[in-house]
């Protein structure tokens, strides 16, 4: 097996090289993208076990359907165009809206671990800073916080998250700036600089 | 001034200069946890071990034998068909027709169809299907403007090409006939053996006999040519006459015999065991 050079790293190439049958290929594209992916869900307010188990749906499909793999678009946007597909699959299944719930977010705070820090009063500060955010964010109606997510957590460019959610670039591009003025009024509201 | 402000923050949000995005970042790196990811790359190896054995260096044999293997039985099939076809064939062409014209016809398509097996097997299975797929078969003939082709073909016209095409062992239906002649040799020179000691244990008997007035002596049969034993329609001399063709090396004429016998003779026990283990 040839190792696997810079040119090569490429996350369409990766794929393409796995389809062949190399599974370092595989490892190495996994490990790039495993945590966004992960994050991709977590931050929609679901849970970190049900983000787990739909981040390893995505991969799977993705092992699958290795075979029919075509090159023809970015890797990115094929990923998370499944990891989309499921979110809403899983939103349906569960019969509500993504993350409406504030408990969510609670829960999720709970489940972030303890970061260490020196200054335990500062650390509270910034725990509940990040507390309301992720509050914040859970309140975004669930195509804005979709759209906003695959910005921030992706990398996704605009033409690409609306890729993703198969809407216009314009459709895309209006929910983010929802999505961005509703985050700032509501941290606003909670004297928070944003 | 407000929306122009908004606008500007936006576009620096886009860009990943604001501070929504450092909020963001601050939320944390989480990670999936580590049996998660143990049972995907789990998974994806399996999937291209899976891809190596179907198209690997090594394996990569295995698609094109299961074709072959695929085409393989499908011929055999399909031969094994077209093998079982003759024994109807024959019942065509012996006349188990009650249309001596139905199967004239039949056979004025097969001759065009001797070249082709499925050809022949369709023109045949046609005629025995019952009397519609006669009858088309027929249509098709009649459509013709020669009546003459309506005729009924000379059973000798079904050549030995015709029948080896339709399955028949020349080379085991002569082992067969071999035998059957040898065996009826045997017979033979047995049944004169015991005639031959009767006379010799009843001489007194003859002694007594010789007093009375003799009837005439029955006359030795004279030689009969080969065309001569056809009308007579002995089945033995004729076979004996395939045997000894074949001894002598002359194999097609043993075997136009042999074919020209079949017909005349399908229900002769040599015969049968041909159709029955050739065709």
């Amino acid at each position: 097996m040839l190792p696997l050079m810079a040119e090569e790293s490429h996350d369409t190439a990766l794929m393409v090289r796995y389809r062949r049958g190399e599974v370092a290929a595989f490892e190495v594209l996994y490990r790039r993208h495993k945590g966004p992916v992960y994050r991709y869900f977590l931050r929609q307010g679901i849970g970190a076990e049900a983000s787990a188990e739909l981040m390893q749906e995505v991969w799977m499909k993705i092992i699958r359907a290795k075979d029919r793999y075509e090159p023809a678009a970015q890797f990115t946007t094929y990923l998370y165009r499944l990891a989309h597909n499921c979110l809403v699959d899983h939103s349906r299944r569960s019969g509500s809206r993504l993350a409406q719930k504030a408990a969510g977010v609670d829960s999720n705070v709970d489940e972030l671990p303890a970061t260490a820090s020196a200054n335990p009063e500062a650390q509270a500060i910034r725990d509940e800073s990040i507390a309301r955010f992720r509050a914040a964010l859970a309140n975004l109606p669930a195509e804005q916080r979709d759209a906003f997510i695959l910005k921030q957590e992706a990398g996704l460019s605009l033409a690409e998250v609306a890729a993703v959610t198969g809407v216009s670039a314009e459709t895309a591009k209006s929910r983010l700036r929802y999505a961005f003025g509703r985050l700032r009024q509501q941290l606003a509201e909670q004297g928070e600089d944003a | 001034m407000n929306d122009q402000r908004h606008d500007d923050e936006f576009e620096e949000f886009l860009d990943g200069k604001s501070k929504l995005t450092e909020r963001y970042t601050a939320l944390g790196r989480e990670e999936p946890p580590p049996e998660i990811d143990a049972r995907i790359l789990a998974a994806a190896r399996d999937s291209a071990k899976i891809h190596r054995l179907e198209f690997g260096p090594r394996g990569g044999w295995l698609k094109p034998v299961a074709l072959a293997a695929t085409v393989l039985l499908s011929f055999s099939l399909v031969m094994n068909i077209v093998i079982d076809m003759p024994v109807r064939f024959e019942q065509v062409i012996t006349g188990s027709s009650d249309r001596p014209a139905d199967a004239g016809a039949t056979m004025r398509e097969e001759k065009g169809g001797i070249q082709e097996p499925n050809l022949s097997v369709s023109s045949s299975t046609a005629a025995v299907d019952g009397a519609d797929a006669g009858e088309s078969v027929i249509g098709r003939a009649r459509s013709a403007d020669d009546a003459a082709a309506l005729a009924p073909l000379p059973l000798a016209e079904i050549s030995v090409q015709a029948r080896r095409l339709a399955g028949l062992d020349f080379g085991a239906a002569m082992l067969i006939v071999t035998d059957y002649v040898a065996a009826t040799d045997r017979q033979r020179r047995a049944d004169d053996s015991r005639s031959f000691t009767a006379r010799r244990q009843a001489p007194a008997k003859a002694e007594s006999v010789r007093d009375r007035p003799s009837s005439p002596a029955p006359a030795e049969p004279a030689p009969v040519s080969t065309d001569e034993r056809d009308r007579a329609a002995d089945p033995e001399s004729w076979l004996r006459e395939i045997a000894s063709l074949s001894a002598a090396g002359a194999n097609e004429a043993a075997d136009e015999r042999l074919v020209e016998f079949l017909d005349r003779y399908p229900d002769h026990p040599v015969s049968v065991k041909i159709r029955g283990r050739g065709e």
